[in-house]
This record gives C-alpha cells, structure tokens and sequence, in this order.
C-alpha cells in the first residue's frame, strides 16, 4: 500500500533526519525543535518517517511521544498526550516488530477536559540494548 | 470543558470497571474487538477516566489502541497510538535498578554441660534428757548444764544433672530484587494525568498505511497500581 501523501510545512517540522540513540527531545538543526501551535484546539497528523530502526538485541523499544505545555520552552507543565511505539515484538505491546515507513500519530493538543496546551515537542524515549538506535524524521501536517 | 462525542453502544471498547492489572479491555466480562471494516479510518477514542489511583507515584497506565487483521487477536498485534496516565515522571523514563542484599549466617553450638554433687553428713553423737546435772535456783543463776549426746545421720545425696548435645542454628536469608523498567516506570510528562475526559485520536494503519480491520483497547499497568484505574471509552467520529 503507498504511504500517505501530506503537505510538508517547513515551519512545522518537529524532527529532522538523524539517528537517535538515547532518550531526548526531537530536534532540527541540532536543536530541541518547539512549534507554538497558537492558542486553542489543534488537530493534526504527525508524520514520522523512520528509515532505519535497530531491533537487534530484541529488546530495544523506541517511544516517539508527542508532548505539549504551556511552557514554550518546556520548562514544567509538560503532557505526553499520544505515542507510538516502535521496535522489538518482545517489548512494544503488540506482537510483532515495528520498523521502518512511514507512520500517522494523530494528534490533538488537549489534555483532560479539552484543556488545550499551546507549544508542542516530540520526544523519544528510548530502552533496551542500543547500539546504532532509530534513524526518523517527523513533521506536523494538517489532518 | 469536556469534549462532547455521539455515543453509539456498538462502538464502546470499555464498559465502567476497576482495572488493576494489565489487560484487554472489556465489555459486560468479554474482551471487546471492534470491526471497523475494511479500510483506513479516522476517528476519536473518548476516554472518561472516573478514578486513578497515584498514592504511591510509580503507577503508570497505558491505554492503549491495537489493530489486527485477525478477528480474534491471535497474532499481528499493533498497538499504534497509546494514552499514558499516572503519576508524574521524569522525560526520561528508562530506568533501571538493582538491588541484591544478601545475609547469609550460621550459628551453631555443640557441647555438653555435667554437674554432679555428692553431699555426705555425717553427724555423731548421744544426747540424753535425763542426762542432766547441776541445780538451778532462782535465787541462783549459778548452775550449769551439760549435754553430751551424739546423733548420727549418715547419708548421700547425688545429683548428677547432665546435658550433653549439640544446638546448630544456621540463618540464611538472601534477597534479591532486579527492577528495570524498559519503557520507563513513569510517565514521560512531568505532571500526573488523572481523571477527566481524555481524546485520543486513533487511525487503524501501521507503517505505509497498511490498514487493519479489527481494533482494541488493551492496558498496561505498571508500579504499585492498588486500586488501579476506572475508566469508561468509546469510539467516536472524528471532529475534524
């Protein structure tokens, strides 16, 4: 099946290409990468294209998670709303392993009560045995 | 202010009910899969989270949307989006511990305790009341009194307690305690998320779009979930 074909807005990139290999916040330019959404609900897609993903040992788990604040520099107040879990079959909830495409998070910047928060961030946590880590890239794209 | 979603009783992947372990989520006691048809789909998981246990700031909730192609789940599980509730964690949440006391002792006592006690009296002698001589008067305090007699007790007496053993005492206690959380004990948010009405959108394809026609709610507990979690979720159209 073809991936999905969104429109790619450089202001909305939350990661560019580069391996990760411990747990961090998403960057660009070698830098930890904030959107202000503005105020109000926002819904959107993440879009996550992972080009490589080590599952060697059988026990890396690769959480991308989307977290928003009120903070614009993340400071405190952070929410971890939705994730996605990639890697190995033994440690992702599900049954087989989660690799490399392209991947769709919806994503919506409320927490409980439809309590908007305003800047957001991707964040990777990571676990497991790690040598060479996951490689992505991810942006924001309308829904 | 809470988001307001139609309600339709055949999208409901959760009926109310304390969860205190990991698990399928469930609907009138069965584990509830949702067709949801062939196709990509779109939509919003209404979760209204009534009660969450967080006392012990370790307990973590993942609640979680999985697709198969399978009707039954037996095999190609994805979990493709989760909502992580609990206590307030650390952003990063790998976490590894552990502890190994060990105490390991042995106390042991062998030998013997003898007493032995002989008492002999021996006591000889004669004693006679009439054997008596001397006068006394009141108006004399002269006088005297003689006794002569002798008595004899001849006799023996033992006793010869004897203890002889061995007590051995040996204590080994060994304790040994291996914690490593591998997706981080904790939430990755620094601020718990608790009850109220969550929105989780939700879209039925793994990587490539490759779509999957069958759908769950499944929870994963972690920490020291007591009375866990009491949540209600449905599925919902999307807003947008």
């Amino acid at each position: 099946m073809s991936k999905v074909t969104k429109t790619y807005d450089d202001n909305l990139e939350l990661k560019d290409a580069a391996l990760v290999s411990s747990s961090a916040a998403a960057q660009v330019a070698s830098v930890n990468k904030i959107i202000d959404l503005g105020a109000g609900v926002v819904h959107g897609d993440i879009v996550i294209d992972v080009s490589a993903c080590e599952v060697d040992s059988g026990n890396e788990m690769y959480t991308i998670g989307a977290q928003i604040s009120d903070s614009a520099t993340f400071s405190s107040g952070y929410y971890e709303v939705t994730c996605i879990k990639l890697g190995s079959s033994r440690c992702i909830t599900g049954d087989t392993d989660m690799g490399a495409g392209r991947y769709i998070l919806p994503f919506r910047n409320t927490i409980a009560n439809n309590v908007a928060k305003r800047y957001m961030r991707l964040y990777t946590t990571i676990s497991g045995s790690i040598s060479t880590g996951i490689n992505y890239s991810a942006y924001l794209a309308k829904k | 202010m809470e988001v307001s979603k139609t309600f339709d009783a055949n999208l409901v992947l959760k009926d109310a009910g304390a969860i205190t372990s990991s698990g399928v989520c469930t609907v009138d006691g069965s584990a509830k899969i949702l067709d949801i048809g062939s196709g990509a789909m779109e939509a919003d998981i209404v979760i209204d989270v009534s009660a969450i246990e967080l006392e012990t700031g370790d307990e973590r909730y993942v609640i979680g949307a999985q697709i198969s192609d399978s009707a039954t789940f037996a095999s190609g599980v994805y979990e493709v989006c989760a909502l992580i509730l609990g206590s307030e964690g650390t952003a990063i949440a790998t976490s590894s511990a552990s502890t190994s006391p060990s105490y390991s002792g042995s106390a042991s006592y062998s030998g013997s305790v003898s007493a032995s006690e002989t008492t002999t009296a021996s006591k000889s002698g004669s004693a006679s009341p009439w054997s008596k001589s001397g006068s006394a008067s009141p108006w004399s305090a002269s006088g005297s009194a003689s006794y002569s007699g002798s008595a004899s007790r001849s006799g023996s007496a033992s006793n010869s307690p004897s203890y002889s053993g061995s007590t051995s005492t040996s204590v080994s206690t060994s304790a040994s305690t291996s914690a490593s959380v591998s997706n981080g004990g904790e939430l990755h948010g620094d601020t718990n998320m608790g009850t109220g009405r969550y929105i989780l959108p939700f879209r039925n394809t793994i990587a490539d779009n490759v779509t999957k026609r069958y759908m769950r709610l499944y929870v994963l507990m972690s920490g020291a979930a007591g009375t866990g979690i009491n949540f209600s979720a449905y599925l919902a159209k999307s807003e947008v």
